[in-house]
């Protein structure tokens, strides 16, 4: 707007400042931009220097230059799968199998690596029998032991949305049975995969592998306890409950005794 | 009268010269066995409706009879309250007991027979007689009851009063001992001069410690510094100390009945010799003995050298050790036989650790076979190669209280003969080829190890971010919520615009009238009065028309006086509204009387009409 007397001077103020205002935002955005790609760059650097490493048979080194990486608050699949190796070849079982478990959350269906964790896993001592679930829950388990969590969290939220479109498709165009049939079948996939979740979210910070070559699992959380079995490297236990550096822990099999904290680490 | 014979009479009178004990006034019916008695009492012959009684079945020479399954009793309710386990001196005699102890409600009066009652014990039957029980309607009066009862003392001695003749001495063989060492604990009763029955073991509050079972009493008799002569009945267990600390055992206390002579005034006649006066003359005090305490202190496990694979077994132990068999083939089990033997916690004994396990497939050892000072493991072990020639050492370590050291006790290592099986195994697996014929071949021998790192990193994303705990995901999931809201309202809405003429109509109303308005407007700025007025009426008429639902046609000045006076509309808007009919009328024949001001004054005059009539919509 022209105001009285001020003219045309005004008008060209304004426009300057917002021409320097969407500059300033373009800066900022590439600023940012930049920054993450620098990033990304920097962490690739990193990563391929640690496969240099692990090829010229170095694999502590290899390992110092892969933890960089999640010092820098970053993880990806390949790398937790790669530092699985790396503690392998250095002979350490139970950081192996640590890293394979966490590579698996983040690529539950990459042959290389299943075939990694189990030989890893061949190698734990202290065969502990595991007994098997109903059928039909080996059978979810099994499908959606390919998914991710985040996989799982976008399923959910695709059926959601088809679950949306087949009400909005009863209303517009009469076809309620047909739209009951869908929503009653999604319904149960998505009861299935919410069950999945809810499984799998409670998992978190409860697993953990054992890292020693050995520890006693006592019946109670004191050094002179009587002990009740053996936990062996690379062994995976649910953690239950925690009391000063003691931790409660349960085998696959469904034995539960007290080891401590230190000898565990989550996964 | 409560003995059927003469001939019982006289034996129970020799009895009472040899036994100190009296036989308390209550109905009792005994058989008699080798070693064995079983003794039913009741503690009330004659009851009242509504009182109760207690039924003993009581079991002397052993304490090894679980509850009896008692039958049901007529014209009673039974109710087990539990056992009762007692140690007795008489005439300086021990003797066990147990009694089965019930309550007995009577629901109806009358004359009623108890039992009898028999039980096996060791192949043989004992059989008890029969007793009776009266229940009477109302209190029962004053008659002679059993001394027994009515001169029962109600408090307990003191220690005071009967020192010096029977006191409790509690003792262990040492004041410091270390976690888990068992020490064995001794009770003792010293009795002097005095009859005891309902001798309960001891209870000793034991905090810090855990205590064994008792072992069945020991007695004898000693002479203290004054000469004086006790019978000693002697209790002994075991215990630990669970944590290390200075503690205080005890004390131990011991409930017992004292039985004490009545002095006889003279018998009045012969029958008092036999009648139940004669044994009357016997009074009984419930007696408390306490000890002192016992300061015990308990040592922690020194530090200094203790071995790696020490997890708190304590004692002095020997450990054997058996492989077999020695000579196997690839993959066929050993079995390792580990024998504990010694003395001291086997509870804190865990089985032996076989040292390096490099060659072998090793399973958890499991506990086959412990006794009071044995414990043995077995443990399952697997050449996985030819090259294994021996089984590595297995050691067991325990604490030696009393040497004060740790002990590692070494066996091995055990040579054995591990041979490759005669024929590899191979894998054959058969196939149908098309055509019917059967072909075998060998499976490949397959090297194992793991596969080479990834070259590329894929794709990094923040530590920790998952999509179910991001806000912003979750929330972005009420869009299609909306977006579906919206569409379904938006649907139904024209559906409905499309089957509902009056809703229609007067949802359409407002929208014209803004359009006939804007088209008036329009007329009026171009001072074009004809088109203007035209314009007007225009916009009035589709207004009302679609508002009441009429004939677009047919609306007239008249439907002011005709409808809408009844509507509630202000006698001012119905002015205005008769003004702008008239002058809509007016203009069709002589639009160029009406000026810019007059054209103004009819579009405001509009404008009020309609924005009341919204504003009033009914």
């Amino acid at each position: 707007m022209r105001r009285q007397g001020s003219g045309f001077r005004v008008q060209g103020s304004e426009k300057k400042i917002k021409v320097y205002s969407k500059m300033g935002m373009l800066f900022v955005f590439f600023c940012l931009w930049s920054v993450s790609a620098e990033t990304d760059i920097d962490l690739n650097r990193i990563f391929y220097k640690a496969n240099e490493l692990y090829a010229s048979g170095e694999y502590t080194q290899a390992i110092e230059e892969y933890k960089r990486i999640l010092e820098e608050g970053h993880e990806s699949g390949s790398l937790y799968y790669n530092l699985g190796n790396s503690y392998f070849k250095a002979g350490y079982l139970g950081e192996a199998i640590l890293y394979y478990e966490r590579a698996r959350r983040l690529m539950p269906r990459d042959g290389d690596l299943l075939s990694n964790y189990s030989h890893a896993s061949s190698l734990v001592k202290g065969n502990i029998y595991e007994p098997r679930e109903r059928w039909f829950l080996r059978f979810i388990y099994k499908v959606f032991e390919e998914f991710t969590i985040n996989e799982i969290t976008i399923l959910l939220s695709v059926i959601y949305l088809l679950i949306t479109a087949a009400l909005l498709a009863a209303a517009l165009f009469n076809i309620r049975r047909q739209a009951v049939i869908a929503v009653s079948i999604l319904a149960v996939v998505a009861v299935i995969g919410l069950l999945e979740l809810s499984k799998d979210m409670d998992r978190l910070g409860k697993e953990a592998v054992m890292i020693p070559e050995s520890a006693e699992a006592k019946f109670e959380p004191f050094e002179r306890a009587t002990t009740h079995f053996t936990l062996y490297e690379g062994m995976k236990v649910r953690m239950i409950q925690k009391k000063d550096g003691w931790r409660k822990i349960e085998r696959p099999d469904g034995k539960v005794g007290w080891v401590e904290g230190a000898s565990l680490e989550i996964i | 009268m409560k003995y059927s014979s003469l001939f019982a009479k006289s034996f129970l009178i020799a009895s009472f010269l040899c036994f100190f004990l009296p036989t308390p006034d209550s109905q009792l019916r005994t058989a008699y066995a080798a070693d064995i008695k079983f003794v039913v009492t009741v503690d009330e012959p004659v009851i009242s409706l509504g009182d109760s009684t207690q039924l003993n079945l009581n079991f002397y020479g052993t304490q090894d009879i679980a509850e009896p399954e008692l039958p049901k009793i007529d014209g009673f309710e039974t109710r087990y309250i539990g056992p009762s386990s007692s140690v007795s001196i008489v005439n300086r005699q021990v003797s066990l007991s147990v009694t089965h102890v019930y309550t007995m409600v009577p629901f109806e009066k009358g004359i009623f027979t108890i039992g009898p009652f028999t039980f096996e014990y060791e192949g043989r039957e004992y059989t008890s007689e029969p007793i009776k029980v009266e229940v009477v309607e109302g209190p029962i009066l004053s008659k002679r009851r059993s001394g027994y009862a009515k001169e029962r003392s109600e408090s307990y001695e003191t220690e005071e009063d009967i020192s010096g003749r029977i006191y409790l001495l509690m003792q262990t063989p040492r004041d410091k001992v270390y976690v888990n060492e068992i020490i064995p604990m001794t009770i003792k009763l010293y009795v002097n001069s005095m009859g005891l029955r309902d001798i309960q073991y001891p209870a000793v509050p034991h905090d810090g410690f855990s205590m064994g079972k008792y072992d069945q009493p020991r007695q004898y008799r000693e002479r203290d510094h004054s000469d004086n002569i006790f019978d000693v009945i002697e209790f002994k267990t075991t215990l630990f100390g669970t944590r290390p600390g200075e503690f205080e055992l005890g004390p131990a206390q011991l409930s017992a009945t004292r039985i004490t002579r009545q002095r006889q005034r003279g018998m009045r006649s012969i029958d008092d010799f036999f009648g139940d006066d004669f044994f009357n003359r016997y009074q009984t005090h419930p007696i408390k003995l306490t000890s002192k305490n016992v300061d015990i202190t308990v040592l922690p496990f020194p530090k200094e050298g203790k071995p790696d694979s020490f997890n708190g077994t304590i004692g002095d132990f020997n450990f054997d050790l058996k492989a077999d068999p020695k000579d196997v083939k690839v993959g066929d089990p050993i079995t390792l036989t580990m024998r504990i033997s010694g003395n001291g916690n086997f509870d804190t004994v865990t089985s032996p650790v076989l040292e390096l396990q490099k060659g072998f497939k090793v399973y958890e050892p499991t506990m086959i076979e412990q006794a009071r000072d044995e414990k043995v493991f077995e443990q399952v072990i697997i050449p996985r190669t030819a090259e294994v020639a021996e089984i590595p050492k297995v050691s067991f370590s325990f604490f030696n209280p009393a040497r004060e050291i740790y002990q590692v006790i070494s066996r091995g290592l055990t040579p054995i003969q591990v041979t490759k099986p005669e024929k590899e195994e191979e894998l054959k697996i058969m196939e149908f080829e098309k055509g019917g014929a059967l072909q075998t071949f060998v499976q490949e021998k397959i090297g194992r190890d793991i596969i080479y790192i990834k070259e590329s990193p894929g794709r990094f994303k923040k530590k920790g971010s998952l999509l179910c705990k991001n806000a912003g995901y979750l929330l972005s999931h009420l869009a299609p919520l909306f977006v579906l809201s919206l569409i379904f309202f938006i649907y139904r809405r024209g559906q409905r615009l499309k089957t509902d003429e009056r809703y229609a109509r007067h949802s359409s109303a407002p929208r014209k009238a803004r359009a006939g308005l804007k088209e008036a407007n329009r007329f009026l700025k171009e001072r074009k009065s004809e088109e203007f007025y035209g314009a007007v009426f225009k916009t009035i008429q589709e207004y009302l028309g679609d508002r009441y639902l009429l004939a677009t046609g047919g609306i007239t000045a008249n439907i002011v006086d005709e409808l809408l006076k009844g509507k509630g509309l202000k006698d001012e808007i119905l002015d205005k509204l008769r003004r702008i009919f008239a002058d809509c009328d007016m203009a069709r024949y002589a639009a160029s009387q009406f000026g810019a001001k007059e054209m103004e004054e009819t579009f405001r005059s509009l404008r009020e009409i309609i924005d009341h009539m919204e504003r009033h919509r009914g």
